[in-house]
């Protein structure tokens, strides 16, 4: 393989960067955030759930129609050798399997892959689309909060019983997660003590992405801080640590 | 490259294409689509005299052609901007135009004096218009004594830069805010910072915003902000600095036609920030097919200019369409 074929297949994006998007033509103003499911030779693929008119518009594409897009932005999540030693944790609630979907799909291509499961839950087997993750090679184990499909019980449940199991074989876990805010606040309340490393990552409304408007913060150590280029991916003890202690806006003033 | 040159004050920028407070971060982070070099001036954050933290989540609201948002300021306070933010800027040929907000004239006067030791601020936008903050929002300043009295307390103490005092729509009238800063001694107008507006989340049934009131900007506002600007050059001799809802290179025409002498380019930036290669071509091509040469030759004649209200700049000849 030449030099140049090296470099073209060079990954472009990192597991966890987002895209901002619209459809084109679009009703809307601004951009929408969207994680990037999957990318290859001169594509990128987005898994979209229509929860309001932008997200509408975007289903309604269809493969190959034209985008509204940005370059891929935000951190994305540690590579494996940033982690540790630990077999990962994929853990997604809903549409946040998007990410994490890539993140398997980049681990699997690796010379050396390292162990991970996927833990996908939803609310019932409607909200978990398992086909997404046939092209995944490691152990995916769905779960539902009503029970018909996979694991009876929340992702989080699941996530606490599979830490449970690991500890007694190997080096602890890694959790790395992406959904609903408070389901990972459970889910960092129920492993944090067993689980030293856990990344999330989050979403707030945007219109930049990259760190102009100050709309999309964050609450950490630091104060808020801009979740399209200081993250969305965030060690977790630095988000839930803080969300306690927001300090008014007017605070600042003498 | 000084397409076409202005002047507010005692400064000549080299074009009038400005990037608006709170849509082009500290100048840098767009610089990929737009090098800061090729503004005539990039207006910074605001900035206060101590960081702010701004307000809680969510800030943000797409309406129908708006945004609304609800930032609260959020800076890294005024010596931390001085340190960190604006010696780069500089460094990338970027020509700071910073914008203040404060609570008091005790506030401004001291952030004005510390400006003094920055000759590379060539310009100050006192934004006295904001809607997200309590002291030192647009209800402080939303009558004219106190405009002249802000303006004053700034233009004394930087009478070598150009000052230019940002102001509210949410009042009945702007001209007398207008005038006002003109009486404090401003260098030139700017307007308008967001229209006060709100929204009701369904679900919650609650305001969106913890502070309920937003600021709304984007092409919902264009035509109050072109008829806000009509107004005001037509009662001011300063200078009229143009922003709000600029899409295309149509609006900018229309403020220039208005009687603006710059225009801002503010919310369309962060889904176009390369829009400003379109304004430039966009404009020089209407330009050149009317034989015009500079924008202020577009300011148009209005039926109900009286003798002491003309056109506040000298080559503000009226233009008559040939078509
Ligand atoms: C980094 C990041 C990655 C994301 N990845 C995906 C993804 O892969 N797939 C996907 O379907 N969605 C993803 N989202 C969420 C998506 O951006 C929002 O659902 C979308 O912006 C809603 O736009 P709308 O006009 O359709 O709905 P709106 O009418 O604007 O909003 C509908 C509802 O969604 C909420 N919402 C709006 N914008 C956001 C936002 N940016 N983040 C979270 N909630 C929001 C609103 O408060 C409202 O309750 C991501 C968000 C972020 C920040
Ligand atoms: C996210 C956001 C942040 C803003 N922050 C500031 C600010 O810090 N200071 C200020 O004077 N105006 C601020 N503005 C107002 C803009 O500079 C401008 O006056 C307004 O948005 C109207 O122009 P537009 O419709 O082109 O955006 C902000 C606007 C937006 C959308
Ligand atoms: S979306 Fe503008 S700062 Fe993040």
């Amino acid at each position: 393989m030449g030099d140049d074929e090296a470099r073209l297949q060079e990954p472009r994006s990192r597991p966890g960067q987002f895209a901002m998007l619209l459809a084109k033509p679009s009703q809307h103003l601004v951009r929408r955030p969207m994680s990037i499911l999957d990318e290859g030779d001169g594509w990128r693929s987005y898994m979209v759930k229509p929860v309001g008119p932008a997200t509408r518009e975007l289903v309604a594409t269809r493969v190959g129609d034209p985008l509204e897009a940005s370059e891929p932005l935000g951190n994305g999540f540690p590579l494996p050798e940033e982690l540790g030693p630990g077999p990962l944790l994929l853990v997604g609630g809903g549409f946040g399997i998007a990410p994490l979907h890539f993140l398997a799909r980049r681990l699997d291509a690796m010379r050396h892959p390292p162990k991970y499961s996927i833990l996908y839950g939803g609310r019932t087997a409607r909200d978990v689309e398992r086909e997404v993750l046939d092209d995944v090679l490691g152990p995916v184990l769905p779960s539902t909060d009503d029970g018909t499909l996979g694991f009876h019980g929340t992702c989080v449940d699941l996530c606490v019983r599979e830490v449970e199991r690991m500890e007694q074989r190997t080096a602890s876990a890694v959790v790395l997660t992406c959904g609903p805010h408070a389901m990972m606040r459970a889910l960092f309340d129920a492993v944090q003590d067993r689980v030293p490393t856990i990344h999330v990552s989050l979403e707030e409304i945007m219109a930049c992405g990259v760190g102009v408007c100050m709309g999309c913060v964050a609450h950490t150590r630091e104060g808020y801080v801009p979740i399209c280029t200081h993250g969305p991916v965030f060690a977790a003890g630095e988000i839930f640590g803080f969300e306690h202690q927001l300090s008014h806006g007017e605070s600042a003033h003498e | 490259m000084s397409e076409y040159p202005i002047r507010i004050g005692p400064v000549e920028f080299k074009n009038p294409w400005f990037a608006a407070s709170g849509c082009f971060g500290y100048g840098l982070e767009y610089k990929e689509h737009i090098p800061p070099s090729e503004l005539g001036a990039v207006v910074t954050k605001t900035v206060t005299p101590l960081p702010r933290a701004g307000n809680p989540v969510p800030r943000l609201q797409e309406t129908a052609s708006g945004l609304l948002n609800s930032i609260g300021l959020q800076n890294v306070g005024l010596e931390a901007y001085l340190r960190d933010k604006l010696p780069p800027l500089v460094e990338a040929g970027g020509v700071p135009f910073v914008s203040i907000s404060a609570a008091s004239l005790d506030e401004y006067a001291r952030m004005a004096e510390r400006l003094t030791e920055f000759p590379e601020v060539v310009a100050v936008e006192v934004n006295l218009g904001c809607p997200n903050v309590d002291a030192g929002g647009d209800r402080d300043a939303a009558e004219a004594r106190a405009v002249e009295h802000f303006t004053r307390t700034v233009k004394e103490r930087l009478p070598d830069r150009a000052v230019a005092i940002k102001l509210t729509p949410n009042v009945t009238d702007m001209v007398p805010l207008a005038r006002g800063a003109e009486q404090g001694g401003a260098d030139a107008i700017v307007a308008i910072n967001t229209l006060g507006g709100m929204d009701i989340d369904l679900e919650r049934a609650r305001p969106t915003f913890a502070r309920e009131r937003a600021g709304l900007s984007g092409p919902a506002i264009f035509p109050v902000a072109l008829l806000k600007v009509w107004e005001i050059t037509g009662a001011v001799r300063i200078p009229v600095v143009a922003v709000g809802g600029i899409a295309s290179e149509r609006e900018v025409l229309k403020f220039f036609m208005a009687g603006a002498t710059a225009v801002q380019l503010g919310t369309v930036l962060f889904s176009k920030p390369t829009l400003l290669r379109e304004v430039r071509s966009g404009v020089r091509r209407f330009l050149d097919a009317r034989g015009l040469t500079h924008p202020h030759e577009l300011r148009i004649a209005r039926a109900r200019e009286t003798a002491d209200e003309g056109p506040s700049q000298e080559g503000g000849k009226a233009w008559v369409p040939t078509r």
